[in-house]
C-alpha cells in the first residue's frame, strides 16, 4: 500500500494521477507544508527530510523528489505499461525525460521566476527559453514525450505545463496546448482532480 | 559498446568514474564544452542529436542516447547489475537510491550553485536551503558508510563527487565528509578515472 504524503493543489496533486494510471493500490495522507510566503508548517506525519510535497512511503520505505517517486512507481506497478522496464527500447530516453525534468526544466522555471541568472558552463540546466525549444520540438514531432505512447513523464511535464499554462514564464506554443489538453483529458486525471482535496 | 561524449574536468568527469565502477569496456569522446571560465569552445551542431544542449555527458549504448548524469548512473546500473552498483527493483534501499539522486539533480546542484553565486545572500532561493540540506546530508554519512547505506553505489559518484569538489570551500569540515572522501579516493576505480580524464 503506498502512502501518498500530499497537500492539495500542490506537485503532489499530480501523483494521485499517477497512483490512478497505474491502478495501484494506495492512500492519500494529508499533511501541512510551509508555503513561500512563511504560512503553515512542516507537518511531523510527513516523513519528508524538509517538510515537503511530495513524498510517499511503501511499507516503511520513503521516497521523494517527483522524478524519483515517477520511477519507483513505475517500476513496482507495471501492469498498465506508464513506465518503460529495465530493458525496454524506451528506458534510456525515459530515464532522460525524468532526470532532465528535475534537473534541467524545473530549475530553469525557478530561475526565471526568481531572476537569477543561468551560468553556462557552472549550470547544470539551462534557461528556460532553451528547455522549452527543446520540449516543443520533441512535442511538434510525436503525441508523447516518449513517441506514441503515454507514460509517467508525461504526467510530470503536462501537469505542471498546466499548471504554469497562463504564467508569461511559459513560452505560448500550439504543441504544448494540445499536449496539456490531451493528458489532462484522460480518465485518470479526472479522478484524481476529484481526490486531491482528500 | 559504450560510448561517452566527455570533456575534461567537467561533469562528465563522474561518469568516467562511473564507467570505470562498471568494469564494462567503453570509449571516451572527447567533446569541446564552453567551461564556466569561458575557456574552450562549443560543439558542432551535430553534436545536438545527442545531447539537446550541446552538454556533457551524454552516452550511446549500442545506440540508446541517455544524457542526464542521474539519469546516466540509473540506466547503467541496471543494464549491468553484475557491477552491482544499485539496489534492485524490489530491494528495501531502492527507494533512497532513486531519491538520492534525483536529489543531486534537483536540490543539491542548483542550491550549491546558489550559494557559490551568492543568489541566497539574503535568503534562501526557491531551490531550497542550502544549510538544510547540508545537515540533512551530514546527518546521512553519519548513520552509514556511504549514501544509501552500507554498501558504495553508482548515488555515490555522483554525490561523492559534489561533496569532493567543495570540500573546504562551500562546504564545512566535518568528520564525516573526510571519512568519506578518503573511502571514496581508496577505490581503484576512482584512481583509474582519474587517470584517464583527458580520454
Amino acid at each position: 500500500m503506498i502512502a501518498l504524503y500530499h497537500h492539495p493543489k500542490t506537485r503532489s496533486s499530480r501523483f494521485i494521477f499517477l497512483l490512478e494510471e497505474l491502478e495501484a493500490p494506495y492512500t492519500i495522507q494529508q499533511v501541512s507544508v510551509r508555503s513561500a510566503d512563511g504560512t503553515g508548517s512542516v507537518d511531523p506525519a510527513n516523513p519528508h527530510p524538509h517538510g515537503k510535497v511530495p513524498a510517499i512511503a511503501d511499507d516503511g520505505v520513503v521516497v521523494w523528489e517527483s522524478p524519483a517517486i515517477a520511477l519507483y512507481l513505475t517500476d513496482k506497478f507495471a501492469k498498465n505499461g506508464i513506465g518503460p522496464l529495465v530493458g525496454d527500447a524506451r528506458r534510456g530516453p525515459y530515464l532522460s525525460w525524468l532526470a532532465y525534468y528535475g534537473g534541467v526544466l524545473e530549475p530553469a522555471f525557478m530561475s526565471k521566476f526568481q531572476n537569477t541568472p543561468v551560468p553556462r558552463g557552472t549550470a547544470g540546466w539551462v534557461p528556460v527559453e532553451e528547455a522549452m525549444e527543446f520540449v516543443i520540438g520533441t512535442l511538434s514531432a510525436s503525441p508523447y514525450l516518449l513517441g506514441e505512447k503515454f507514460s509517467a513523464a508525461d504526467v510530470l511535464y503536462a501537469t505542471t505545463f498546466g499548471m504554469f499554462g497562463a504564467s508569461p514564464m511559459m513560452p505560448k506554443s500550439p504543441a504544448i496546448e494540445s499536449y496539456v489538453k490531451r493528458c489532462l483529458e484522460r480518465p485518470a486525471y479526472g479522478r484524481a482532480q476529484a481526490k486531491d482535496n482528500g | 559498446m559504450l560510448t561517452l561524449y566527455h570533456a575534461p574536468r567537467s561533469r562528465s568527469s563522474s561518469i568516467v568514474w562511473l564507467l570505470e565502477e562498471l568494469g564494462e569496456p567503453y570509449r571516451i569522446e572527447i567533446t569541446p564544452i564552453v567551461y564556466g571560465n569561458g575557456q574552450g569552445q562549443s560543439a558542432p551542431e551535430t553534436y545536438r542529436r545527442i545531447h539537446p544542449h550541446k552538454k556533457v555527458p551524454a552516452i550511446d549504448h549500442d545506440g540508446t542516447i541517455v544524457f542526464e548524469c542521474a539519469a546516466i548512473a540509473l540506466y547503467l546500473a541496471d543494464s549491468f547489475p553484475k557491477a552491482r552498483l544499485a539496489p534492485a527493483i524490489g530491494d528495501r534501499r531502492r527507494g533512497a537510491y532513486v531519491t538520492w539522486l534525483a536529489y543531486w539533480a534537483g536540490v543539491m546542484n542548483p542550491v550549491v550553485a546558489a550559494r557559490f553565486r551568492g543568489w541566497d545572500n539574503d535568503s534562501p532561493t526557491g531551490f531550497g536551503d542550502f544549510d538544510e540540506m547540508e545537515n540533512f546530508m551530514a546527518q546521512t554519512l553519519a548513520r552509514h558508510p556511504y549514501i544509501v547505506g552500507d554498501s558504495f553505489t553508482a548515488a555515490d559518484v555522483l554525490v561523492g563527487g559534489a561533496i569532493g569538489f567543495f570540500s573546504g570551500t562551500l562546504l564545512p569540515k566535518r568528520e564525516v565528509y573526510d571519512g568519506y572522501l578518503e573511502r571514496l579516493a581508496a577505490r581503484p576505480a576512482r584512481q583509474r578515472a582519474m587517470a584517464r580524464d583527458d580520454g
